[in-house]
């Protein structure tokens, strides 16, 4: 039985001079690996192509469960959005792509995330509609390690056990993230030798914790925080994180170039 | 094994390696290879070696050429100030065909992929760069694919040389393709054609 729902394409790759194999994130379905045939031709059913990141609602059919072949086939596919801002903005289309490989690489095959996949959707829609990007990215991620179960604890140290949490130590001292051990270490605790660590703030631990609203500050240094424990988590390095560092800094370059002396300093990307 | 000669299993594997040509139209070619005259056959050879030994990238744009610089960059004709950049040398072809365009162009190799580890290193996007600084040049036309990462690679280009005074970066125009008719654009096309309107009168 051929299935419909909203889908996002993380991925295409061209199969021959008319197919590609395409990555969907779907709702309900989670990722899967979709043949779509003659899509390149100029008439093709598809209405054109299927990009990167387009959302549309994509009819389809899985595999049989014991065919040899792990690939499905997509049947029809109906854009039913777009979003110019990630072709015209360099930092909106950095974080889109940030955000797409976060979901190709922290969910699995056929395995189902609605809430994630609502909030890439959220995402792109909130980028389109003019809203900080770099703010919005770091709410993105944080709703997909709570969907996922790979929120951090932030409350205990990693090493000690002791209670790490608002109040536990001067606010001022930040504490150490390992991300070898997906954890905080507390001031009295020191990482192994050579254990790679990050510095985070009380503010981003306190995000975390109490569900706040995220500032212009600390959203930049959250997206940091979460590309290097997400690289950790996967065992490999994200390949948009230097897209995405690139954009930040020529949007940085941009604003203040475009900054009036006398004016105020909120790098509100 | 099939029990062909070792000669033929060779061609009929290195046929089949090319796009398009699955194992039985491999097999056909290569019998079609054996029966064929020496000559006709001996010339497929030459071609191809003529292709590999003698067609390079032209040391300023990168297109396709016998000669260092190419035709197109070595036309005292051509305005060498306005240099429209594209992805692969097919893309240069295709703006040439339309007789439109009397600018030099820039062939940047591919497009940025940063989901596929493809990063600007790997496209000739700094000698690009090099140019523009050297070669007084007055326009930069982008005119990469317009999916999302040639847009994406034209946004880079983009932001690399804003602030340089004296270029303009333009990028090619896009929507409805001409002759067209709106209840058969999809989305995407719509979207692009209402921000890139163009006034009237
Ligand atoms: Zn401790
Ligand atoms: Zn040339």
């Amino acid at each position: 039985m051929p299935i419909s729902e909203l889908a996002i394409c993380l991925r295409r790759s061209d199969y021959s001079e008319t197919s590609l194999v395409v990555r969907m994130m779907t709702r309900e379905h989670g990722q899967a690996s979709l043949m779509a045939k003659g899509v390149k031709r100029p008439k093709s059913r598809f209405g054109g192509s299927i990009d990167l990141l387009s959302v549309g609602q994509a009819v389809y059919s899985l595999p049989r469960e014991n065919s040899v072949s792990t690939m499905g086939l997509l049947m029809s596919w109906d854009q039913t959005e777009a979003y110019p801002c990630l072709r015209t903005d360099l930092l909106r289309h950095a974080v889109a792509l940030t955000a797409a490989e976060l979901l190709a690489r922290l969910t699995e095959e056929l395995d189902p995330h609605p809430a994630s996949f609502d909030a890439m959707i959220r995402l792109l829609r909130e980028l389109q509609g003019g809203e900080p990007p770099v703010r919005r990215l770091a709410e993105f991620g944080r709703a997909l390690l709570t969907d996922i179960g790979l929120t951090p604890d932030f409350q205990t140290c990693a090493h000690c056990g002791q209670p790490t949490g608002p109040g536990e130590f001067p606010a001022a001292r930040g504490l150490l993230f390992a991300g070898p051990r997906s954890g905080v270490l507390c001031p009295r605790c020191q990482p192994g030798p050579g254990e790679s660590t990050v510095a985070i703030s009380r503010n981003l631990q306190q995000f975390f914790i109490e569900n706040t609203q995220i500032t212009g500050r600390l959203a930049l240094e959250f997206v940091r925080w979460l590309v290097y424990y997400v690289q950790h988590q996967i065992g490999r390095e994200l390949n948009s994180a230097a897209t995405l560092e690139r954009a930040i800094a020529a949007a940085l370059i941009a604003h203040a170039r475009s900054a009036q002396p006398t004016d105020s300093h909120d790098n509100d990307k | 094994m099939s029990g062909y000669t070792q000669t033929m299993e060779r061609l009929i594997a290195e046929l089949g390696r090319l796009p398009g040509i699955g194992a039985r139209s491999a097999e056909r070619i290569a019998f079609h290879l054996l029966k064929a005259k020496t000559d006709d056959a001996m010339r497929l050879a030459d071609a191809i070696r003529d292709l590999k030994t003698r067609t390079r990238h032209c040391s300023r744009c990168y297109n396709l050429t016998e000669a260092d610089p190419c035709p197109i960059c070595s036309d005292p004709a051509r305005d060498a100030r306005t240099i429209c950049v594209v992805e692969q040398p097919k893309d240069l072809m295709n703006i040439e065909s339309t007789g439109t365009f009397r600018g030099v162009y820039h062939v940047l190799m591919g497009h940025l992929a940063p989901l596929e580890g493809v990063e600007p290193a790997d496209l000739t996007i700094d000698p690009l760069l090099r140019r523009v600084e050297s070669e007084g040049v007055r326009e930069v036309i982008l005119g990469t694919n317009p999916t999302i990462e040639g847009d994406g690679t034209a946004l880079l280009i983009a932001s690399l040389l804003a602030g340089r005074e004296g270029v303009q970066v333009t990028r090619l125009a896009r929507g409805l393709p001409s002759g067209s008719q709106l209840e058969y654009a999809n989305k995407s096309m719509l979207a692009d054609a209402i921000s890139g309107r163009q006034k009237m009168g």
